[in-house]
């Protein structure tokens, strides 16, 4: 199963934070860019540059919709990946942070090193693929650790309220 | 007052109260954003918080002199030794919860602490769907209940990986609920290496 259809489940419950369209918006771009982060075994270098690039960006606007749901102050406005980068690093620590920044490389590389594969793979198509692929797990997992984030965050205010409702 | 500088004054009250030893210096860190100043003090004996607490205390005084602000974390490395199940879970009123407890022992240098994970019913349902294993079952004593006991600590394991200001303190909060949603999560993650299943909901 797609992680992606258990995100559907979730978005269908229709709970709290993703009523603010802010929110649903950055996920539903998530998500659809993370559709776009595939490739198959014969793919040629452009599409395989392309998934790394939309997988990228994915992850991007997975974590702003996480620090949205967080209410974390200037989230909700344009964010570029370096202040992302900063508030990750406060939010989650240096860990989350240096994987962002990882993400962001491996996408630099796949939109504007023209001579990537040449330089680091021989030329080899084969080679980038296998290397690309386990980059795209990589950023697979952050992207549903992100959901998994702002899932639990979801569930802590539908707590808060069921406790409100109850007193 | 820059990042170089802020480090340097936090490195030196660390030092000065006998902590430095313990820093973990790969996972500490020192930002600029654009809230202010911000450090996270990473430890790898959590004995050592309160002397780390301390610096910063002194730090903070250094700063407030400045007329600088500071949001800061000071937290440990912790590992996970062991995990059991000490069946049905109890909330803290004594009264029963649907629910199954397990305890888990964590260790930080040289201290050591336990906390209580309880894993709902929906959880566990989460989990024999995903393992193939019905109401009642054989399985579930041979194949279920070690995959379950795996999970518990890849679920605290993931809780205390969180760093930043969304570090968990096993200390202060040591009781922790395992629900479906967190279920589906790790059975997602750990979809490969399910000895029967089929990955979640499947």
């Amino acid at each position: 199963m797609e992680y992606n259809d258990l995100y559907d489940e979730f978005m269908m419950q229709e709970q709290i934070p993703l009523v603010e369209p802010g929110i649903k918006g950055r996920l539903e771009l998530a998500k659809c860019f993370r559709a776009l982060a595939r490739f198959g075994d014969s793919a040629g270098e452009c599409e395989i540059r392309n998934a790394l690039s939309r997988s990228y960006y994915a992850v991007f606007h997975a974590s702003v919709a996480f620090l949205m749901a967080k209410n974390e102050p200037g989230s909700k406005g344009n964010i570029n990946h370096e202040q992302l980068q900063g508030k990750i690093g406060v939010i989650l620590g240096k860990g989350a942070k240096s994987t962002l920044q990882a993400l962001l490389s491996d996408r630099t590389q796949a939109d504007y090193d023209w001579n990537y594969l040449d330089r680091k793979f021989q030329g080899s198509v084969e080679t980038f693929r296998a290397q690309a692929a386990l980059r795209l797990e990589v950023h697979s997992a952050e992207y549903e650790a992100y959901l998994e984030r702002i899932w639990k965050i979801d569930e802590e205010k539908g707590q808060a309220r069921q406790e409100e409702a109850s007193q | 007052m820059t990042v170089l500088e802020l480090r340097d004054l936090v490195i030196g009250k660390l030092r000065g109260n006998g902590v430095l030893s313990a820093l973990h210096h790969e996972l500490s860190q020192f930002l600029d954003v654009s809230e202010g100043l911000f450090v996270e003090v990473v430890l790898t004996d959590a004995s050592r918080i309160p002397e780390a607490l301390r610096a910063m205390d002194e730090v903070i005084v250094e700063l407030q002199k400045q007329h600088v602000s500071l949001q800061h974390v000071v937290r440990a490395i912790w590992q996970v030794d062991s995990v059991e199940n000490k069946g049905v879970a109890y909330g803290s009123q004594g009264v029963p919860k649907s629910a199954v407890s397990f305890a888990v022992r964590l260790s930080s240098g040289n201290r050591q602490t336990v906390v209580r994970v309880d894993v709902s019913v929906m959880a566990l349902d989460g989990l024999k769907t995903a393992l193939g294993i019905g109401e009642g079952s054989g399985a579930w004593e041979s194949v279920g209940a070690p995959v379950l006991n795996s999970l518990v600590r890849d679920y605290v394991e993931y809780q205390l990986g969180e760093g930043g200001l969304s570090y968990w303190d096993p200390i202060k909060f040591p009781v922790r609920d395992l629900s479906a949603a967190g279920m589906s999560y790790l059975l997602h993650k750990r979809r490969e290496s399910l000895p029967i299943g089929v990955g979640p909901k499947a």
